[in-house]
């Protein structure tokens, strides 16, 4: 069997194109959580997201593919199998389409964004959209671990993309869902999340390939899990089973217990539903308090990309020993005390574990190391 | 290699099972709601089934068929099963349906319940959450028609023990049909496709044909 390792990976997010930036904005405890210039917010009772400046809206080109365009991979593999990992991809376009009456809504297919990316980064092997909710990029990454590990592949490129549109923006206020402070993940005050947007991609390998090739390893997908609560359309298991099984999952396919864990990235996403179940889950894992953190306070909540921005950054907190603050915290909830980090602190370890839940009970974990 | 425990398929004019070579024509009848309740296909009545829209209610149809093909009941085997919808157009009708309504709302406020479709992986999300399938629950929809890559994706979750069972959805504009599948060494082999719709025995081939070369 072959190990799937990590050999390139870059975001462009709210702080702006780069996981370095990423990283030291965090590190600073800022947060690019702000007043949406984007669409009419007023009738929302949330006017806040973490958007990308310079972005057009409802011009030539969709926000995704802006964003998109700005990532520059160094040497992707033609004969790499694509995973585009989305929620909504190029919904603007049909936005627009229906604003415009022109019927073009066709055009805003995930399958119209998966040719559009393949062609930009000129493959030629295998391509499929994968999407699971706000799990979507987190699932893509352990499938592509799998089928290297599996020997199907040798190199399989993710790319992954989501916006703060109007569609998602007043579907989210629906659901009163949305913080109108901003997120404030596991906070004892918080309100819901702020939506966040961002686009990225990691390209995995087999380790033998990546050394062959003389690629620089980033690090490597030990192990993955995903699950269902099996429970509700939009909000988690209270107890924390399905995300608990998701990790198990994970650690078995790693083959490590819970003890080789050195930090979480949580999915935090500062709903008080969310938060509260992934302390659950942590507390059926886990037999004592581990650094855990969310990056959400500062990036918002960038669905279906959480899990790839967040595993490229986890690879960043290894590299750099130094894990990030959770931004936004003014009193930590009880549930969460002895857990959350709210200062950047210096964490030398080898070993991580991220995690994300999303709409339909989806759960999912990665156990990453270095 | 997988192997298909049971096949469950709905068109426009008929449902039926694939091990069991059983066909009902329902052309007639009122609706599905009603169809479920009148042939017993769900073990209770499913909260908001007629709500639904009508892809997801024959999903639940095509599911419960496939469950009983395989002869999966209880619950503990209907929590090792994962989720993949198959479906070239995603969710765009339902993406149409949310941001009409919105505008035809006043651009003020949106519905709840119709933003909770549209997402492409809602329908089976729904149906984890009746029939109580706790593996994982993914939308994957391939390039290429020839399903080697949704069938390594299957692959990927029995071998690496995500779920124990797979239940494939293939969601089309004339069909649906649902298989249930885990890690076999002889894909269909005890499976006479010749009794099935044209379109849904060319779904089972590819799937074997998928299964074969992976």
């Amino acid at each position: 069997m072959s190990k799937a390792v990590i050999v390139d990976s870059d975001i462009v997010t709210p702080f702006g194109l780069g996981i370095e930036k990423c990283w030291t904005n965090l590190c600073e405890g800022h947060s690019a959580i702000k007043p949406v210039d984007r669409f009419d917010v007023s009738s929302f009772g949330c006017s806040v997201a973490a958007t990308i400046e310079g972005l057009t809206y409802h011009k030539d080109f969709s926000l995704v593919w802006q964003m998109l365009t700005q990532l520059s991979p160094k040497a992707i593999p033609n004969d790499a199998a694509l995973l585009l990992a989305t929620t909504t991809g190029e919904v603007d376009i049909l936005e627009q389409a229906i604003l415009e009456d022109n019927k073009q809504c066709s055009e805003s297919q995930l399958s119209e964004l998966l040719k559009k990316v393949y062609d930009l980064y000129g493959l030629q092997g295998k391509a499929s959209v994968v999407s699971s909710a706000c799990t979507s990029s987190t699932a893509a990454i352990g499938l592509a671990a799998a089928s290297i590990e599996s020997e199907n592949e040798d190199a399989v490129l993710i790319v992954t993309c989501d916006a703060v549109t109007e569609f998602v923006f007043t579907g989210f206020s629906s659901l009163m869902a949305l913080d109108p402070e901003g997120a404030r993940p596991f906070d004892a005050e918080r309100q819901g999340l702020s939506l966040g947007e961002a686009a990225g991609y990691m390209l995995l390998m087999s380790e033998d390939r990546a050394r062959r090739e003389h690629r620089s390893i980033l690090g490597y997908v030990l192990g993955w899990g995903l699950s269902n609560d099996a429970n509700h359309m939009t909000g988690p298991a209270r107890d924390g089973d399905g995300l608990a099984r998701a990790i198990r999952l994970a650690f078995n396919n790693a083959e490590i217990d819970s003890d080789s864990i050195g930090f979480i990235c949580a999915h935090g996403t500062g709903t008080r539903y969310n938060d509260a179940m992934e302390m659950q889950a942590f507390k059926q894992v886990f037999s004592q308090p581990h650094c855990t953190f969310s990056v959400k306070g500062a990036l918002g909540h960038t669905l279906g990309v959480a899990g790839l921005l967040e595993t490229a950054l986890t690879l960043q907190f290894l590299k750099m020993k130094t894990i990030p603050p959770s931004s936004r915290i003014n009193k930590i909830d009880d549930d969460a005390k002895g857990w959350i980090v709210t200062n950047k602190k210096s964490h030398d370890c080898q070993v991580a574990l991220t995690t994300n839940s999303g709409f339909g009970g989806v759960n999912a974990a990665l156990v990453i190391s270095r | 290699m997988i192997d298909i425990l049971g096949l469950g398929w709905l068109n426009d004019q008929c449902y039926g099972q694939g091990r069991n070579r059983s066909q009902v024509d329902y052309a007639n009848r009122v609706s599905l709601e009603r169809l479920g309740f009148e042939d017993n296909l769900f073990r209770e009545t499913i909260k908001n089934f007629g709500r639904f829209e009508a892809l997801t209610q024959k999903l639940f149809i095509a599911t419960t068929l496939a469950l009983r093909d395989a002869g999966l009941t209880n619950s503990e085997q209907l929590h090792e099963i994962g989720l993949l919808a198959i479906n070239k157009t995603g969710c765009i009708a339902s993406n149409q349906r949310f941001f009409q309504d919105y505008l035809d709302g006043g651009r003020k406020l949106s519905r709840a319940n119709l933003f909770i479709y549209t997402l492409p992986s809602s329908p089976i999300a729904e149906a984890a959450i009746y029939f109580g399938f706790r593996g994982p629950l993914l939308y994957i929809d391939a390039m290429d028609e020839s399903m080697n890559s949704e069938i390594q994706t299957v692959e990927n979750l029995l071998q690496t023990a995500q779920a124990k069972f797979v239940l494939i959805n293939l969601i089309d504009e004339f069909y649906q049909a649902a298989l249930i599948v885990r890690i076999g060494k002889a894909a269909t082999e005890h499976f006479n496709m010749s009794f099935l719709p044209e379109n849904i025995a060319e779904c089972a081939k590819k799937i074997k044909e998928a299964s074969e070369r992976t």
